[in-house]
């Protein structure tokens, strides 16, 4: 009787949840149509060309991956200005503390994304996950938005208990996920992404 | 940032809303292992009502504030399918700071008039720059303690200048740290420890300077380091609303003006 109901609470305790981090995640990217992934714990490294090594960016946290809406044709919103809404960004700027990378602009062509809710401070990570398929189709069938904001294929591997994603601005991110299982996962999941056509859903 | 997000957590107004974002990113979310026992649980708790005060109250002030004890009443009432357990929340937080069991430690932030500078002193027997604070005495509350220390350690009253809302907390090895913020302490006054053999050296630090310089230099700072962020946000809010009431004072000086009312004068009794 007992193992029935727990059963039964944990099985709407999991609904619930996913439920509310598809709501939360929303309002911070409306355009969210599914999610696809999901992991308790993760950490991001940023790769510094410069000193050719790793340096820790202040976000940690549930990490998600989902599907995005882009029928629309809508362009994205511009980033919101760091000197007047987001207190913490300028924060981070002012602090020297190496900052999230470029910030993708443009019509919305971004099938995926990549989330991090951060338990470090009220900025979240995130990136934009577009098929090679897509991004070489965009070279050119679309060259002239492709020069105002070259998109470069994406890659990942994993290494050294890294998940390594090289990403469409040709920055490189490393992401370390706790549970172990997961390292694999999320690389799997994001190689089959990258290297099918966009796909609306996923059943 | 790759995708632009909107700022999801700036001008909300309802407490529930905040709550859901906050469930999400550090209770519902967590490992198994993480809520396997009240006491881990409550760890992420703890930590998501830091999270609130430290930086949802204060970019949105409206927001009431929540200790511990009612944002977990909070929480649990919007989804009561975390607490699994027989035990009540509060009797379960009773229990959880005495497994904590260490003595808290009070201190202060300490700005001057301008908000450019931190007050920081250094002990005899360390070499790091840190808050004058100190142990809670027995049946010592909070305020009266973090007054107490910091007399004894620079010899200024802190009496009229602190706040007992303005807090930032952390746990750090067990120990409970409360740092109060504080403003307007004039940069000129003679600061003195009135302890011997405690305070080796007390100093106003470039808050903007040493942000920069923290993970660089070769001075060593304690405590601080870890709430620099909270500390920058409460500072750009301070800058705010200062502005707001310089701004009020202008207008309320052009108005004057305007409608010919140059004297403070009593109403005729008649």
């Amino acid at each position: 009787m007992t193992t029935e109901n727990d059963g039964a609470s944990a099985m709407t305790m999991e609904f619930y949840r996913k439920a509310l981090n598809f709501n939360v995640i929303g309002r911070y990217d409306p355009e969210i149509k599914q999610l696809l992934f999901h992991t308790p714990h993760a950490s991001v490294y940023k790769w510094d060309f410069g000193k050719d090594e790793w340096t820790k960016l202040d976000y940690q946290g549930v990490l998600a991956i989902y599907l995005r809406d882009v029928t629309g044709g809508k362009d994205l919103p511009p980033p919101t200005d760091s000197s007047e809404q987001s207190v913490t960004s300028a924060v981070s700027q002012n602090m020297d503390i190496p900052a999230c990378g470029a910030t993708l602009s443009g019509r919305d062509i971004y099938n995926y994304g990549l989330i991090i809710l951060n338990r470090i401070n009220p900025d979240n990570f995130s990136m934009g996950i577009v098929p090679n398929s897509v991004v070489n189709k965009r070279k050119v069938f679309d060259a002239r938005e492709n020069l105002n904001n070259p998109l470069e294929c994406m890659g990942v591997e994993v290494k050294d208990e890294l998940v390594i994603i090289k990403n469409l601005k040709n920055e490189v991110y490393g992401i370390w996920i706790h549970t172990v299982a997961d390292r694999q996962n999320i690389y799997e999941l994001i190689k089959y992404l990258l290297e099918s056509d966009p796909q609306t859903s996923f059943a | 940032m790759s995708l632009p997000l909107r700022p999801a957590l700036e001008n909300v107004a309802s407490v529930d809303r905040v709550l859901e974002d906050l469930l999400v990113r550090f209770i519902i979310n967590c490992p198994p292992e993480d809520l396997s026992s009240v006491e881990r649980e409550l760890f992420h708790f703890e930590e998501a009502s830091w999270f609130y005060t430290d930086f949802i109250k204060l970019m949105n002030p409206t927001l009431p504030s929540l200790k511990i004890k009612s944002f977990a009443q909070h929480v649990i009432k919007l989804c009561p399918l975390v607490w699994k357990w027989d035990i009540k929340a509060d009797e379960a937080l009773q229990k959880f700071s005495k497994y904590k069991k260490s003595i808290p430690v009070r201190g202060a932030a300490i700005f001057n008039q301008k908000l450019n500078k931190i007050l920081l002193v250094q002990g005899t027997e360390s070499d790091s720059w840190s808050f004058p604070r100190g142990k809670i005495s027995k049946d010592e509350d909070d305020v009266a303690c973090c007054i107490r220390e910091v007399k004894e350690e620079i010899g200024f009253d802190l009496t009229d200048y602190i706040d007992e809302e303005q807090f930032i907390e952390r746990n750090i090895q067990g120990k409970n740290y409360k740092i109060f913020i504080v403003k307007g302490v004039p940069e000129d006054f003679n600061f003195k420890p009135q302890v011997r053999n405690e305070i080796d050296k007390i100093e106003w630090r470039d808050f903007k300077k040493m942000s920069k310089t923290m993970y660089k230099s070769n001075v060593k700072y304690y405590l601080i380091n870890s709430m620099m962020r909270p500390l920058s946000v409460w500072l750009r809010r301070q800058k705010h609303v200062k502005n707001d009431d310089q701004l009020i004072q202008y207008a309320e000086e052009q108005l004057k003006l305007l409608l010919g009312i140059t004297k403070e004068e009593n109403t005729d009794p008649g």
